[in-house]
């Protein structure tokens, strides 16, 4: 473990390792990144925010899906040092300080809108963006633009409830 | 209080799920933990004559890596199928020997995960290559165990051959089922922690006692001394039930390194280094009098398997138990080719079996000139047709009534090609779906509190399946108290055992020792009551006191809130343990779920056969230019005796039935042939549904009352949903095209013209 320790400081040292400030969730954070360090895994590993997934780290599933700058993101394809002042949010940052659920987070609750959890996260931000873009006219639509994030236990039918009920919401 | 049961109740995890604080196994971040990769093999069989190792030991952030010739102190364990712990009975890295594609060779660990990786890419092997071959030969394969009656691997009843001679019409048929990977969204990781010889190991699991079971074994160690923790489970349909190399591979790492290490496998390795559904062949003769009436059933299933491992999901003792018939034969065999080994993924008996069986019914009727609802109707029987015993409960008819009503199978004009809808050809296809219901032993710790609450803890796990929600639910329902004052803590060895989350098992049998626990509760403060000198149920005997939905009633009327009881205790508050011992269960299928394995009865004990049903129906719409094949609509009724929570149990129906259009119309895990490798091994080409392919979804559970299978008349329905969903689909297709499907998935690029 010594020659471990060892050669981790010297890692650390001679990685092009830099220090990137970003907004995540309301708060200024400083993390210390390489160049090939992904967002999901600066978000993960050195902030601790465990809540985005990892489910395929190619790009394909959706699970690591966050808002950058108001926008849907796969953090498994964005490199952390392109994130540098950017605005995150992350489904930590979603309930308000008092606790109270987002209307997207009540509503993937009450229509059991997953069953493993997994893909929640990545789903809930999706579905906010999805109407946000305005993508959510009809369920045809809410389909077609929710279809980057897979949902292995197929609960497909239960998401789009979900976001068709948070639509209302926001129509009404 | 009105019960909770049988009602839709939001999952208690809900919150935890929606605002990440759900914590999965790779979600633990253990103070100094250093990241592993693996590094996997380029061929599928031979030797590695060399590693060279030194590029990736030069990487900046990589800390050490492991060989078969400099990993210290790696254990293993026996595979499932030879009655252990493990999910196969060849280990990688013991020694120079590939025998399959994607076999570890390599482990390294790093400062980061991304260093990690990059050192896994960077490890240099030499192989010495011998031939391979990947696909299963029907031609070159055996049967299972020793021939006639050996465990029901051969059975023969009646006389098959008179059955096919003198019938008015018989199909035989031969289906095949492609390998498909289970592909939960989240990927395979283990986390290590040793502390001295106390070891931590954080890894999403199915069965947390298997874990600790097998690992502590290997190690020579107390199972006290090991914790394994999987709170939360990111999906799992049989892929994290056994230990695998990567969970052995990560402990002995940890130990190499002196620091806890985290290994996240990735996406594409998760196709080699654990386990998959292999594929199959089915070869159906099935023959029936001019009214229908079966009068004769062979089902030979041939299963792939490797060479080390022979993978046993006898589906044959499925199919046989599903219609009246006089001359039954089936015959269970295997054919081995160079993978690792199979094992169970979601209705692994089933799924691919009820492909074969359904579309075989389904041609048997088109020959007959019947409704296929007719002929499952002629044929349904109360009386298993090979064991002789009697169905606990079976409402397949009043399934398919339920379903035929709900989807207006009625308006179905019979004639093929006869529906249409603008450029889509329409068919409408049906199918049987079941379920067998195991038993297995299960203890639960329930702890009642005078101050308005209760506890329950037990080694049993939420896959998804909503099993945190369904234990409060049943102590709430039992005990008095609002679902919200049920905390259950569960995913951890060190709780009392409940069986492995595997065979739909654990609402059945985990449930009913969360029922007894609470009626012991009942039971025990029921007798100190009634021995004080006042209050109601003072001087009554406690023999006859009950608990119904939270109060104690004792014979003439007396009565007692159990949390009013429960304060008049000095301790204010009681804890017991609950068990589940069904009658059927010898002492050595208890013994074999307390020491980690799957000591399952059933589904048929010397009493009854015991299996939840249910009919599906579906509309394919088929393009007649592109043919383009989508499916807008498919409606299921379903039986499975108590229905615990509505809202949940919905949910792994309707997951079960994305799973089963997922199987018809889109997975498969394609093959290499050259090369022995599987191909698309990402979850990008590897193709499951999304959003946009799965439209409307009907989900309809009826009511049966079945008092054998437990005591809360509750038989398992996670696997349900994706049995015969295929055939419907299949069968659907025919009566839109006329083409008859015998190979899954069904493509467009097999319709032929017309």
């Amino acid at each position: 473990m010594a020659v471990g320790a060892a050669k981790a400081q010297e890692a650390e040292a001679s990685a092009h390792a830099r220090t990137i400030e970003m907004t995540v969730n309301g708060k200024t954070r400083h993390v210390s990144v390489e160049p090939r360090t992904t967002l999901v895994e600066a978000l993960r590993d050195n902030l601790g925010l465990t809540g985005t997934k990892i489910g395929c780290n190619q790009g394909q599933c959706g699970a690591c899906t966050i808002l950058l700058d108001g926008t849907r993101v796969n953090s498994c394809l964005t490199l952390a040092v392109t994130a540098e002042g950017a605005e995150i949010v992350t489904v930590e940052g979603l309930a308000d300080p008092t606790g109270d659920l987002h209307p997207m987070q009540t509503a993937f609750a009450e229509n059991d809108a997953f069953q493993c959890g997994y893909c929640t996260p990545g789903q809930i931000l999706s579905a906010i963006a999805c109407i946000e873009e305005g993508h959510a006219s009809d369920a045809a639509e809410i389909r077609e633009y929710m279809s980057g994030n897979l949902c292995r236990c197929g609960a497909y039918p239960n998401i789009v409830a979900a976001i068709e009920q948070v639509r209302d919401q926001q129509e009404g | 209080m009105a019960t909770t049961l049988n009602t839709r109740v939001t999952r208690t995890d809900a919150r935890r799920k929606v605002t990440g604080a759900a914590t999965y196994a790779a979600d633990e971040i253990p103070a100094g933990m250093l990241h592993g990769a693996l590094a996997c093999s380029a061929i599928a069989v031979g030797t590695v004559s060399s590693i060279d190792t030194s590029a990736a030991e030069a990487e900046p952030g990589v800390v050490a890596v492991f060989t078969h010739e400099t990993l210290p102190d790696y254990k293993t364990v026996k595979g499932f199928y030879a009655g252990g712990p493990g999910s196969a009975s060849f280990w990688p890295m013991e020694g120079t020997e590939i025998k399959y594609a994607g076999q570890p060779v390599a482990y390294v660990v790093a400062e980061t995960a991304a260093a990690a990786r990059r050192g896994a890419d960077l490890v240099r092997v030499e192989y010495q290559e011998a031939d391979s071959r990947i696909h299963m030969s029907p031609e070159d394969s055996f049967v299972i165990g020793a021939g006639e009656d050996s465990d029901g691997m051969v059975l023969t009843k009646g006389d098959l051959q008179a059955g096919l001679d003198g019938a008015a019409q018989s199909v035989d048929m031969t289906f095949t089922t492609p390998f498909q990977h289970h592909n939960p969204m989240e990927m395979f990781s283990a986390t290590a922690e040793w502390r001295g010889d106390r070891l931590t190991v954080w890894m999403p699991s199915q069965s947390v006692r298997t874990l600790r079971a097998g690992i502590a074994g290997a190690y020579g160690l107390p199972e006290t001394s090991v914790r394994v923790i999987s709170p939360f489970v990111g999906g799992a349909f049989g892929a994290k039930a056994g230990i695998t190399p990567y969970t052995m591979l990560t402990i002995a790492a940890a130990k190499g390194v002196g620091a806890p290490v985290r290994l996240i496998v990735t996406r594409p390795q998760m196709y080699t280094v654990a386990t998959f559904r292999p594929e199959t062949e089915q070869k159906f003769r099935l023959a029936a009098d001019a009214d229908g009436k079966l009068t004769a059933f062979e089902h030979i299933e041939t299963s792939q398997t490797s060479q080390f491992d022979s993978v046993v999901n006898p589906g044959t003792h499925i199919t046989r138990a599903m219609y009246g018939c006089p001359n039954i034969r089936t015959e269970q065999r295997l054919s081995r080719s160079d993978t690792n080994t199979g094992g169970f993924m979601r209705a692994p008996n089933e799924m691919q079996t009820f492909w074969g069986l359904e579309s075989a019914m389904d041609e048997l009727a088109w020959k007959l000139n019947m409704d296929p609802v007719e002929l499952r109707r002629v044929n349904d029987t109360k009386k298993h047709p090979t064991e002789g015993v009697p169905f606990s409960s079976r409402s397949l008819m009043e399934s398919y009534d339920a379903v035929s009503e709900s989807f207006g199978w009625a308006d179905r004009s019979p004639e093929i090609g006869s529906m249409t809808d603008g450029d889509w050809l329409v068919g409408y296809g049906c199918a049987t779906a079941t379920y067998p219901t195991n038993i297995l032993a299960s203890n639960a710790r329930v702890r009642m509190q005078a101050s308005g609450g209760a506890y329950v803890a037990l080694a049993a796990h939420d896959v998804g399946t909503g099993t945190y929600t369904i234990m409060a639910q049943i102590a709430a329902a039992r005990l008095g108290l609002p679902v919200e004052a049920v905390d259950v803590v569960m995913g951890e060895a060190s709780f009392p055992v409940a069986p492995i989350s595997g065979g739909s098992t654990t609402a059945a049998s985990a449930g009913s020792a969360v029922h007894d626990g609470c009626l012991k509760i009942g039971r025990q403060v029921a007798s100190r009551v009634s021995a004080m000198s006042d209050g109601p149920l003072a001087g009554v005997d406690p023999s006859t006191v009950t608990l119904e939905d939270g109060t104690l009633r004792g014979p003439d009327g007396q009565s007692q809130s159990l949390a009013e009881a429960l304060s008049m205790l000095p301790e204010g508050e009681i804890e017991v343990i609950g068990e589940f011992r069904h009658p059927a269960l010898t002492d050595q299928l208890v013994a074999a779920t307390f020491k980690g394995g799957y000591g399952s009865a059933g589904p048929v004990t010397p009493e009854f056969a015991m299996f939840a049903f249910g009919a599906e129906m579906v509309e394919v719409h088929v393009n007649r230019w592109t043919h383009e094949i989508r499916v807008p609509r498919i409606h299921g009724a379903f039986t499975a005796g108590t229905w615990l929570n509505r809202k949940t149990s919905h949910s792994q129906l309707l997951g079960g039935m994305v799973w089963g259009i997922s199987s018809a119309l889109h997975e498969a895990t394609e093959v290499d042939k050259a090369r022995s490798r599987f191909l698309n091994a990402n979850i990008a080409e590897y193709l499951i549904p999304v959003n946009a392919d799965i439209r409307e979804v009907r989900v309809e559970m009826l009511e049966e009352q079945d008092d054998y299978v437990n005591p809360l008349g509750v038989k398992g329905i996670g696997e349900m949903g994706i049995v015969g969903t295929a055939a419907a689909i299949g069968n659907a297709v025919y009566h839109a095209t006329g083409q008859r499907f015998t190979s899954l998935p069904i493509r467009m690029s097999g319709l032929v013209s017309s």
